[in-house]
This record gives structure tokens, sequence and C-alpha cells, in this order.
């Protein structure tokens, strides 16, 4: 069996792994849920009060003292497995995760069992890689890929599970690996459905645009998830400074008195405890009025915020679904109050909502539309929710340098790169380092007449024409030594060597790196003609964009 | 120690993926043995589940439905949340819980679940008998009507005949609030093509037919009800009605006499019969009088006209127009009985056309009557036909 077939059928079974691992955890989740808290409807005042305190301090032990591996964040952790430790997952981390987010979420507290999940998954895949010796580079794809199964079975949606590791683990399209991501989802997404059910994760209301001016509403539900997300983060950022700024032993504390507060929230809110599913399928049936679902909306980042910050283990996901539904909601709701055209009812609205503050929150406006677009199976809904969680990435992003994932990964001491950038492919291309283009010489021109130009305007190289979209060049110094032996020889017949490889505007620099090779100038043609020269590339150049050879001196594009 | 046997169980199973390794078939063989055993305990786990999850659920139900009936509709609904909550799949629970919203005026969340019960059970006919009513209260009518039409053809559990022909009547009721004559037209013929033997249902089809001002059919409806049971009052009156409208007084009287004789406290019955006996009595054309009845009669008619417009005429007869001068003198006199001609048909015809033509003028001049003589008009009505 070669190494790739392998790889695929330790795919499945990792998608099988993670699957039926992510079951038992959902299990786990509802029945602690329904033994320490309650149902909804049954709720006691001190189960309420109580529970998030007590789950949140055990929950604590299990990741201060007995796996300490499970902290953080289960996206960084995948992360690092792929950058850091050749897909190394130690597997205490899938039990301590499982028993502790189990304990954490199960109680009340308001944390998502997604981040878990994938974290659970991405174990399972390192732990089947190393059962099965898989080459180096393999072990190293091998966590994303139990990630997306993780995170596929706990949203019940396999595109979702497939497009956030791509967009937010390995950032980017990776052709090797996408196949196998796709199959573990799937696999993960079968066995879940197969024991838990087909229901989709949300019971969704039919989605109709009433009227093209109520795509304004969808505008302002992007602008306000957006605005929410960059508080959140900032808050966040400046909580976890100050709490890790107390004494040590508070850490065994800090999670229970955020699970007090969470208590104390739920009292009045029941909703806002635990991961909200059923509050958002409540405002999902138009359960709530604008009032209350600004109230659940606002309390829940609240208590997110809390939990989160004070260390208790969960994911944040489902937290900010809910408060994006929440939001998107009372917003809708009150603008059929006040809107002059037809609007929809509030459901269509939460359910737009719910994409935004998760796109501004964790940079992955594709994950974000699509997981709308999965969970609601609604063709319809695409316009609006592009345009509202567009929005809210846009806003997230020009107002907040820092992505979450990549603040939360300094803060636990990893240097993971910044997909951020991966994917958007920040680097430079030809146009930000070639030179302004030459008059070219023609093939037969004489070297003394050639040599007589370049001397004239100071030229040591100069590229020559040979044919269509066909370049070589001519060093200086090079004439000279052609010149002395007969300066009437053309310059196609005195050249040698092999023509210079066309480049264009752009191409990425290093790309152009490569290619250089021993020419001394390479050049720069347009892609529609490539007769028309563009510009001349030069090594000195590329040093120059990059900056070596020149401290001191910023590269160009820097500022 | 407990964190030694945790971390050992990690580490237990980290060294033994390490210690298989390598042979792909002995690695192979553990992993699907694995896989079996967690499918079994995740099988297991899921059954005890799935029945910790319906228990719940029905226990949630249960006391929904205790508190549905007491009247606490907000305690119930959160109680039929939960219960759908546990239970997704069950339509009944969400059927419930519409209903309950529905009974405690939340229509938009109500909506909501109608129509995913709807999505999930295409031909649940409470779930869209229960939209097309909110539907109707909303004043959309086009879906009303889609939701009655497939209510009516829908799945009832129980009792589907009696069932449909309820809901079509109700939407024969909306259609008739809303004025929709054909389609009013279209669902009482199919109400009638496919309703039992039962007088209760007839009467009820009777009475929209009436309402729908289609007499025939409503005599039909209405003697099928009486065969059906004969000592009927509501029947016979209902009859009685039809025959009314159909200008038929005769028959009329003779239907709400034994309608009265079996249920003589039917104010509404006894005094159309003695409308349609007056028409009876004063109708000079009726088959069988003699023609000095006839005379008489008519001239009866005209006095009855003269006397109706009482109140105004006399005031007003400066302003009146010559010939409404003329036909008046005229009718006086014949009413008074100053004009004496031989009992025929040219008397009897005179006075007839006199009697139209001067309520004619009459009401263009003074409007209405204060007390219509609606016996006269119901005469004249038909005499003009």
């Amino acid at each position: 069996m070669t190494e790739a077939q392998r790889f695929l059928l330790l795919s499945i079974l990792i998608g099988v792994f993670a699957g039926l691992l992510v079951v038992c955890f959902h299990i786990a989740i509802d029945f602690i849920r329904w033994y320490a808290v309650g149902t909804l409807a049954q709720q006691t005042r001190h189960a309420t009060l109580l529970s998030p305190a007590l789950g949140a301090t055990a929950s604590a032990f299990l990741v201060l003292v007995l796996f300490r591996q499970a902290r953080g964040s289960g996206v960084n952790q995948t992360k690092a497995a792929v950058y850091i430790s050749d897909g190394h997952v130690p597997f205490s981390t899938v039990i301590g995760k499982f028993l502790a987010c189990s304990i954490a979420i199960g109680s009340g507290n308001s944390l998502g069992p997604e981040d878990p999940s994938l974290q659970m998954g991405s174990g399972v895949a390192s732990l089947l890689g190393r059962a099965f010796r898989l080459a180096r580079s393999s072990m190293r794809m091998i966590a994303p890929v139990g990630a997306a199964a993780g995170i596929a079975a706990a949203f019940n949606a396999p595109i979702t599970g497939v497009l956030f590791v791509m967009e937010e683990v390995l950032a980017g399209w990776h052709t090797g690996v996408l196949g196998s991501i796709v199959l573990s989802a799937t696999s993960a997404v079968v066995v879940s459905r197969w024991f838990l059910g087909n229901q989709p994760l949300f019971s969704t209301p039919e989605f109709e645009l009433r009227d093209p001016l109520e795509l304004i509403v969808h505008a302002l539900i992007g602008v306000a998830g957006g605005l929410l997300a960059v508080a959140f983060m900032k808050t966040i950022a400046v909580l976890r400074r100050r709490l890790r700024a107390l004494p040590r032993w508070t850490r065994y504390v800090q999670p229970g008195v955020a699970g007090l507060l969470v208590g104390v929230a739920g009292l009045w809110l029941p909703d806002v405890m635990g991961a909200g599913y059923e509050g958002i399928d409540r405002a999902l049936h138009n359960a709530f009025g604008w009032k209350m679902l600004l109230a659940l909306g606002l309390v829940k980042i609240a208590v997110t915020l809390l939990c989160f910050s004070a260390g208790t283990p969960g994911g944040m996901f489902a937290p900010t679904l809910f408060a994006g539904a929440m939001i998107g909601g009372a917003l809708g709701s009150l603008a059929q109050t006040v809107a002059l055209f037809p609007t929809s009812s509030t459901d269509a609205y939460v359910l737009v909502g719910m994409g935004t503050f998760f796109a501004g929150v964790f940079r992955a406006p594709m994950t974000s539309v699509f997981m709308v677009f999965e969970v609601s199976a609604n063709y319809v809904i695409i316009l609006p929710v592009l345009i509202a969680n567009t929005i809210a990435y846009a806003l997230a992003r020009s107002m907040q340098r820092t992505p979450f994932f990549e603040m939360h990964a300094r803060e636990e001491g990893l240097d993971l790169p910044s997909v951020e950038e991966q994917r958007e492919g920040a680097g430079m291309r030809v146009e930000d380092a070639m030179g302004a283009p030459v008059a070219a010489f023609g093939p037969r021109t004489p070297v003394n007449a050639a040599l007589d130009l370049m001397r004239q305007h100071g030229d040591d190289i100069r590229l020559v024409k040979l044919g269509y979209g066909e370049w070589g060049w001519v060093r200086r110094s090079d004439l000279e030594t052609a010149a002395e032996e007969n300066g009437r020889l053309a310059l196609e017949d005195a050249l040698g060597g092999e023509p210079a490889p066309s480049v264009y505007p752009d191409m990425p620099l290093d790309s152009a790196l490569r290619l250089i090779g021993a020419h001394p100038a390479l050049p720069v043609s347009s892609r529609a003609n490539k007769d028309q020269l563009m510009g001349i590339l030069r090594l000195e150049d590329i040093h120059h964009a990059y900056g070596i050879g020149e401290r001191g001196k910023a590269p160009p594009g820097s500022a | 120690m407990y964190r030694r046997v945790f971390w050992d169980l990690g580490t237990t199973l980290d060294g033994i993926g390490s210690a298989v390794a390598g042979s792909t078939g002995r690695v192979l063989a553990l992993v699907f043995g694995l896989m079996v055993l967690l499918f079994l305990a995740t099988g297991f786990l899921t059954g005890a589940y799935r029945r910790e999850r319906e228990s719940r659920a029905a226990v949630q139900f249960e006391a929904a439905q205790e508190l549905a009936r007491d009247g606490k509709y907000g305690e119930a609904i959160d109680h039929y949340t939960e219960a759908l909550v546990l239970a997704r799949d069950r339509l009944e629970y969400m059927q419930a819980l519409a209903r309950v919203l529905v009974e405690a005026k939340k229509t938009r969340e109500a909506e909501t679940y109608l129509l995913e019960l709807i999505r999930r059970d295409p031909p649940s006919g409470a779930a869209n008998l229960m939209l097309a009513r909110i539907n109707a209260d909303r004043n959309d009518f086009d879906a009303a009507v889609r939701h009655y039409q497939r209510a009516i053809y829908g799945r009832w559990p129980d009792a589907a005949p009696e069932r449909r022909i309820n809901v079509r009547s109700e939407l024969i009721d909306v259609l008739l609030r809303q004025g929709r004559r054909s389609q009013v037209e279209a669902e009482l013929l199919r109400q009638k093509d496919e309703l039992p033997d039962d007088p209760e249902l007839k009467k009820r089809l009777g009475r929209m037919f009436l309402q729908a001002h289609w007499p025939e059919q409503a005599r039909d409806v209405f003697t099928d009800a009486v065969r059906l049971s004969p000592r009927d009052a509501a029947a016979l009156a209902g009859l009685g009605d039809a025959e009314f409208q159909l200008a038929q007084y005769q028959t009329a009287r003779d239907a709400y006499r034994r309608a009265l004789r079996i249920d003589p406290e039917d104010a509404g019955s006894r005094a159309r019969m003695e409308t349609a006996n007056e028409v009876v009595n004063l109708n000079p054309m009726r088959l069988g009088l003699t023609p000095a009845n006839r005379l008489a009669r008519s001239r009866a008619l005209l006095a009855r006209v003269l006397a109706e417009f009482a109140f105004c005429l006399p005031a007003h007869a400066g302003e009146l127009p010559e010939e409404t001068k003329r036909d008046v003198a005229r009718a006086n006199e014949i009413a008074a009985g100053k004009v004496r001609r031989r009992a025929g048909v040219e008397g009897v015809e005179e006075n007839v056309s006199l009697a139209v033509r001067l309520r004619e003028a009459a009401i263009a001049a003074c409007g209405s009557p204060p007390a219509e003589d609606v016996a006269v008009e119901l005469v004249l009505k038909k005499l003009v036909e």
C-alpha cells in the first residue's frame, strides 16, 4: 500500500473514530446537563445558580492538574501540530478535552462543543497516524484531517468542517490533503447521523427576500456583528491580561467565579447557559421580541467573555453563533416596526445574523457563509448572508489587526504563522521589484552599434528581441569582447546561451527568483501581448525589493 | 495518583499505537477491532440516551397537556418547547405546541412551527387548518384559501370525513365573508356532492346555500334533511326559508307551519310565516280566485301602497310630477271605491300597474318608507316578474 493510499484509508478511519467520539461527547454533555441543571422548563434556582460554578471549578481542576496539555484552543493546538510538532497531538489531550469540556458545557457554562470536538478529532488522527507510521510530511497533515472530522461531526455539517480547516488551520487549498479532509469530514458526519439522526443543527424557517431594500437591514446586521466582534476581542484581550496578572492560585478559582456569574445571568435568562443551540432554535421560531433578543445577545457575549477569559475549557463557536443570531434578530425585529418597505419575519434575520459575529471574531468569512447555508439548506439566503458576513469580516479586520486565534496563540506562547496573511497571499510580486523597460535591440543589430548605444546610456545589460515573445540579453562586457573580434557581426550571431524566460508583472517575486538562475536579467512581458515589454527584472532589483544588501533601507511596499 | 491514571490511559494508547506500528495489516486489524468495540459501546450509549430523551420528552409533554387544559398557556408553551427540543422528530409535539401558541395569541411563533410541520408532513390536515385560520385572521385570504384546501384534502388521523366537511364549511364561511361568489359556489357544490346522509350537516349546508343566495340548491338540501329527519323543526324552517327566497310563498308558509307545530317558540319562522301568509292573501293573481276576489285584492294592494306612503305623499303633493299627481288621485279614488268597475282582468291589471308605478314614484320622491310593507313589496316584485 502506498503512502497516499494509506493516507486516504486513514482519513476514512479518522472520520469514523472522530464521529464516534463526538457522538459520545454530545451525549455526555446532555446527560451532565440533565442531571446538573435540568431541562429548561424544569430548572431549579439552586441548580441554575450553582451548577455552572461547580462545573467550571471541576473542569478547571482537570485541565490545570490532570490534563495540562488539554488547555487552550483546539484550533491553535491543531496548527501547532502542523507547524511545530510534526503532527503529534498527545492522546491525553483528547481524554482531557472530553472530560473537562463535557463537564464545563454540560453544567451550563457559556461555551460550545465545536472547538473541543475539533481538537479531539486531531488527537485521534494523530494517534492513528503514529500507529500507521506515516511519513513525517504526511504526519504533519494528519491533524487537520482529524480536525475537519471533529468539527464536521459537531456541526453535523461536512462542508463547514472542510472549509473551516482549509480557511483557518491550513490557510489555503492544499490540494494534496483536500481529498482526505473531505473524506474524513464526510465519514464523521455519516457516523454522527447514524447515531444521532439526520436532523440538522437547527430547524430553520423558509427564507425569502421580500424586498431588495431588505438588504440594507442585512448590511446593518453585518455592521453590528462586526463592531460587536471588535469590542468582544478587545475586551477579551484586556480581561485575559488582567486575569493572568492575578496570583497563580486564582486560576483555580476564576472559572468558578465566572460560572457563578453565568448562573446569576441564567436565573434571568436561562437561554444564555450552555452552548445555546436551543435558544437559537427558539429565536428561529420567533419566540422572542426585539428587546429580549437584544438582551440575550448582549448577555451571552458578556458571559462568554467571562467564561473564556477565566480559562473555563470549551469552545467559542456556538456562543458566537448565538450572539450573532440574537443581535440579527433584534435588529430585524426593530426594522419591521420602522422600515418603509416590506420586511421578512424575525426568524429570517436571526438566520442571517447567525454568521456575522462568527465571521467578525474568527475571520473565517467563507466558513461563516457556508455554515449558515448548510444549516438552513436554503439557497436564497446566500446573498443576504454574503453581504452581512462580508461586512462584519471587513469591519472587524480593519478595526482589530490581530485575529482571535493569533491573539490566543501568542498568549499560549505559540509562534504560529498568520493564516490571514498566508490565505490572502500578501507576498511580493514581480511588479513590486521590476525596473522600467529599456528599448531592446533587434536581432540583426551590429555589435558595434549596440555597444555604442550602451556606452552612450551607461547600460550594463540590454535585452535583445529574438522572436515573438522570445528575448535574449547582452552584457556590455561581452559585447566589448565580441567587438574586438568582429564588430560588424549581428547580435543574434554574437549571442550565446539560452533565451531568457519571460515573467509577468503579477507573478510572485520568489517564482521569478527561482527562474532567474544564471540570467543577469529577465524580461517582464504583458500576458496579453508577449512582445510588449512591461519592465526588466535584474537580480539586484529582487535583492533591493527584499532589502538584501541595503540594511537600514525599508523594502518597497512595506510602508 | 489520579493524574497518573488518566495520564497513563493516554500514554498507554499512545504506546499501543507505537507498539503495533509498522505492520499495516496488524494495525488495521487492531483498528478495526477497536472500531467495532467503539461502535457497540456508542450504540449502547446512544440507545440509553434516546430512551432518556424520549422519557423526559414524554414527561414534559404530559405536563404541558395538563397545563394547556387548565388554560396556563405560558407554562404549557415552555413544557411543549422542552418536549420538542428533546424529541424533535415527534410531529405531534410540534402540533400541540403550535395549537397552544395559537391559543396564547402568539401567532408568529405558531406559524413558524406550522410551516415546519407542513414542510416535514405536507398533508397534515390539522397544521394546514391552523395556518389557514392564522392567515384568515391576518386578512391574507389567498394563503388562507390555499391552506383550507390543503386541509380539506389533507390527512386527518381520526373522523376524517366530518373534519373535511367542517373545514370546507369554515372555508365557505370565509369566502362568503369575502364575497368571493364563484369560489363559494364551487365549494358549496363540492360539499353537496360529498355530504353524507346527516341531517345536521345538510342543514348547515342548506344555510350556506341560503347565505350564498342560491335557494334552489338550499331547497334540495333542506328537502333531503327533512326526508332524513321529518320532525326536525330547523330543517323545516330552512326549507321554508328556501321556498321564501324562491318566492314560493305558499309552500314556504306550509313548511313554516309544520316547523312551528314542532317548535312553537321559533319566533323567526313565525314572523316569516306571517309574511308569507300575507303575501299569499294579498296576491291578486293567485290561481283559483274569482274575478271579484282578484279585483278586491288589487284594490287592497293599491290602498296599502297609499298607506305605506301616507307619511309623505299628502305633504309633498305639490312637489310631485304631474303624472304622479294624477296617479295618486286615481289611486285614492279606486281605494275609496269611488271608481266602479266590472270585475275583470283589465281592472286588476290597471290597479296592479298603478300600484307599481305609484310605489316607484313615491320611493323616488320620498325615499324608502319608515315602516316598509314587506308583503306589498314582495307581491309587487312577484307580479312584476
